[in-house]
């Protein structure tokens, strides 16, 4: 009877497992960028040690590409708070579907209680409905003051109020995962342009001369940690692609005239 | 949910829910009592979260949520008020009185209402209910089954609540709401009372100050009510059982 209710519910679960995630993945980013630093920083050292001007190139790229993760840190600390905003409004969201459920049930044991043999045709149409949405809840409310069942106006209505909690919740959600999707644009175009000065810095260390080959091995290691963060980024992403759909789901199932 | 009229008189009245037969069988039965005075409610052991749904429905049959003053648990657990934030959500204004002790304990399911849960002192209270400020005592029955545990006095209708003192597991929801046949009630209470009571003394000086009050009818929260005789062979009975002791 009110299976959708359970449904939605068990989404929500699911927003908070993805919330747990996203920070799970997102956590590490920090350490991924303090290594991309570390390395650009010796990446200087070395650089100022080659003579004349073939260094030069090599010191401005480098000292550009340690500027960049330092933008990753306060990225990633938005994300996990975030984060943690989103495990509240789902941890409440469920207490506010729980409190709904009970009062639609309450509504409908009122019906049968309640209502006399001439309405039952109605609602047994009614009793089928989903209830997730005020259209359902209307329906039943308006047939039990038809017929005056005590305490349904009272009822009703904050169970309707309770309806557009949970919908105002799902919407703060979707705000959120607009959020972090921001942030997590940004983390990737931070990337995109490490990734841009590593292949810079990559041309510049061919043009090098033989006794200079410590580079190589430089660039190779930028280059890992380079993979390693776009890995995690893409990983995030499909995390939250997950989330923004359980709650665009949700959105579109839980309809109150907020 | 079924519902009986155990007292009306001059205005106050006292109504008891119970034996739901929608009821799943892996949740306890619980009866709720209210005492309707004068318009205004006060619900005894409103119950668990698992049964609010047919608990409130049965009541809004006899009063409306507003008229609801205030909630009394008789002690701390699940069964008993569970059900707690959904009554706090639906009645704004309404009070919860239960013992000090378990206080900051119903704050964890009060949802963030825990200011409205009002602390019972270990020598209980007087309330009073509707215009006509009728008063009901709070009777101290700790250790009796709970450690911080009251039963309510109703001088008017000389009825107590007991809450789980004098509880019985019944076999199925057609049972009376009275008791019938004390000696084969006797076997629904005893194992209840041997398990879930924890001390011969507390429970015997309980028996002592009820009998005192001379009750008309004793109301537990399980099983069914005593009245007239059955009042004092229930009283007999608990002041001679050996509670408190379990073989592992
Ligand atoms: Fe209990
Ligand atoms: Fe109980």
């Amino acid at each position: 009877m009110l299976d959708a209710l359970f449904d939605c519910n068990r989404k929500v679960n699911l927003v908070f497992g993805v919330c747990v995630d996203v920070q799970n993945v997102a956590a590490p980013l920090a350490g991924a960028s303090f290594n991309i630093e570390l390395l650009a920083h010796n990446g200087v050292v070395r650089a100022a040690q080659l003579d004349g001007i073939a260094g030069r190139p090599l010191i401005a790229l480098t000292e550009f590409l340690s500027t960049l993760p330092k933008k990753i840190g306060p990225a990633v600390k938005e994300i996990e708070q975030l984060c943690r905003r989103l495990a509240r409004v789902t941890a409440d969201s469920t207490n506010r579907i729980r409190v709904y459920y009970l009062l639609t049930r309450a509504l409908l044991r009122m019906a049968e209680s309640g209502l006399p043999e001439e309405a039952r045709v109605r609602l047994q149409a009614l009793a089928n409905s989903d209830f997730t949405t005020d259209r359902d809840l209307e329906r039943l409310v308006q047939l039990l003051e038809e017929h005056h069942v005590r305490g349904a106006a009272v009822v009703g209505a904050r169970c309707q109020a309770t309806l557009r909690e949970v919908s105002q919740r799902i919407d703060e959600a979707r705000q959120i995962f607009a959020d972090i999707d921001e942030r997590l644009q940004e983390l990737k175009t931070i990337a995109r342009s490490s990734r841009y000065l590593a292949s810079c810095l990559r041309i510049e260390v061919a043009h090098l001369p033989k006794e200079s080959d410590g580079f190589g091995s430089f660039t190779a290691e930028i280059g890992s940690t380079l993979d390693l963060l776009e890995e995690r980024l893409a990983e995030l992403q499909r995390i939250e692609t997950r989330g923004e759909v359980l709650v665009r789901d949700l959105a579109e199932r839980i309809d109150s005239h907020a | 949910m079924r519902s009986e009229t155990l007292f009306d008189e001059d205005g106050h009245r006292w109504l008891a829910f119970g034996r739901d037969p929608n009821k799943r069988d892996s949740v306890i039965d619980t009866n709720e009592y209210v005492i309707l005075s004068d318009g205004k409610a006060l619900i005894l052991d409103p119950g668990g979260i698992e049964v609010f749904p047919e608990v409130l429905s049965a009541m809004t049959r006899h009063f409306d949520t507003h008229q609801i003053e205030a909630l009394f648990a008789s002690h701390q657990d699940p069964d008993i008020i569970s059900s707690l934030p959904m009554w706090l959500d639906l009645c704004p204004g309404v009070k919860a009185y239960a013992s000090w002790l378990w206080r900051s304990f119903l704050a964890h399911f009060a949802m963030g209402r825990d200011a409205d849960i009002l602390p019972v002192p270990d020598e209980g209270m007087t309330l009073t209910i509707g215009p006509k400020k009728r008063r009901v005592e709070l009777i101290p029955a700790h250790y009796c089954h709970s450690s911080g545990n009251f039963s309510v006095w109703d001088p008017t209708a000389k009825i107590l609540f007991s809450g789980d003192i004098g509880a019985a597991l019944l076999p199925d929801h057609e049972y009376n709401f009275y008791v019938e046949d004390f000696a084969k009630h006797v076997e629904y209470m005893r194992g209840f009372h041997l398990r879930w009571m924890p001390s011969r003394p507390a429970l015997q000086s309980w028996v002592k100050k009820v009998r005192a009050l001379q009750p008309n009818m004793i109301c537990p929260q399980h099983g069914a009510i005593f009245r007239g005789e059955d009042v004092g062979r229930f009283l007999d009975w608990l002041d001679t059982l050996e509670v408190g002791q379990i073989h592992w």
